[in-house]
């Protein structure tokens, strides 16, 4: 996903604060786009999560799509590139997001986009 | 100065700036006076050390950090019992501590009417905690008016969940600390998530894990599988209790929309 498919998914999503691209077998952030500057030891730690996270699923059911994690203070959402299923897009949004559009929108970024691009 | 060193100043001179002057509360019950010890940790963003003197002379001094409660600094005050005595020996308190610490509260705030309150800002390093207790947990464990009430066990939000789940469950397991157990499903379907929970989940959500401490507290955890599998796994946790269901059907908006009803009180 290039930096501006990445900039112009979060700016379809009012709520959303910050997306980042990564590698979930190298564990790289690849791109991010956010409202703030965030550091990069904190990327990081969005990566390791989701690279934690996507791999913790059953075996037997094949690779998880995506996990959602929800708290009274935020969302975390982690999506993984089917067609690249090494990669993944994250982000961080707020606690009342819509999951159904923010679904639907991630799917369609990265289903836009060749993330060899 | 870089934007994200220019806003970290910015927030510490706000805390500063917006810090509780010393002076006395007062409150005209235990519970009322909880909640105004607790609104400090609530509201220590940044790294601050509250100390509090209570009417009998009793003083507690203690840490807060991303609105978490994260130690009790020496002296303890007289007359505690070996079990609160310990939470001060802790380098970060958690989730186990929870209710330990609601009782001394509570037993601090019962020896008066009021106490006189300080906060300053700490260092550099304040901000970055891991551990910690969450205020909202130790004002549940303390049964204030309002909150679920403890000792009953996952909690009312988890009960209501479970109870609109109920049609599309396929199996339930119930893990406290080191133990899990399975409360609800049969044959394969159980043996599906006891085996996921013992093979992957247990070691994803070990102490490393940084979500942990807020899935612990009020948080869930959504994987969503393949279609052909026709199910999602939803992780929730309460008051350190975490229930692990897999569920009928891939709709987990569904599933997020219910949880923020039953367990946020959300109607979202």
């Amino acid at each position: 996903m290039t930096p501006s498919a990445l900039n112009a998914f979060r700016r379809k999503l009012t709520d959303c604060e910050l997306a980042v691209y990564v590698d979930l077998e190298s564990r790289t952030v690849l791109s991010s786009d956010g409202a703030l500057h965030f550091p990069q030891e904190y990327l990081d730690a969005l990566c390791a999560c989701a690279a934690d996270l996507l791999a913790s699923g059953p075996k037997r059911e094949g690779p998880v799509e995506h996990v959602l994690f929800l708290s009274p203070t935020g969302s975390r959402m982690f999506f993984r590139n089917l067609a690249e299923p090494n990669e993944a897009l994250c982000c961080i949004c707020a606690a009342e997001v819509a999951v159904g559009t923010l679904i639907d929108t991630a799917r369609a970024a990265l289903a836009g986009e060749d993330p060899a691009e | 100065m870089n934007d994200f060193e220019r806003l970290k100043a910015m927030l510490r001179r706000s805390a500063r700036d917006g810090m509780a002057r010393p002076g006395p509360v007062r409150y005209a019950s235990w519970s009322e006076g909880l909640a105004r010890i607790l609104e400090q940790v609530d509201v220590a963003v940044l790294g601050r050390r509250l100390s509090f003197e209570f009417d009998d002379g009793s003083r507690l001094a203690c840490e807060a950090s991303g609105r978490r409660l994260v130690r009790l600094l020496t002296p303890p005050p007289p007359g505690l019992t070996a079990e609160q005595m310990a939470l001060f020996d802790r380098d970060e308190l958690a989730f186990d501590d929870v209710r330990a610490v609601s009782v001394l509260f509570r037993g601090l705030c019962e020896r008066g009417a009021g106490f006189a309150m300080t906060a300053e800002p700490l260092g550099e390093g304040g901000g970055q905690v891991r551990g910690g207790v969450d205020p909202t947990a130790i004002s549940e464990a303390a049964g204030l008016p309002g909150e679920a009430s403890p000792g009953r066990g996952e909690g009312t939000g988890h009960e209501a969940l479970l109870e609109g789940l109920r049609p599309l469950l396929q199996a339930v397991v119930l893990i406290q600390g080191a133990d899990s157990s399975l409360v609800l499903g049969e044959g394969d379907e159980a043996a599906f998530v006891v085996d996921w929970v013992e093979s992957s989940l247990k070691e994803l959500l070990s102490p490393g894990f940084p979500l942990l401490g807020t899935l612990e507290t009020n948080g869930l955890l959504v994987f969503a599988l393949p279609e052909r599998s026709g199910r999602h796994l939803l992780v929730a946790g309460r008051r350190g209790n975490l229930l692990v269901a897999a569920i009928k059907h891939c709709d987990v908006e569904a599933t997020v929309d219910l949880w923020r009803r039953t367990c946020q009180g959300n109607p979202a």
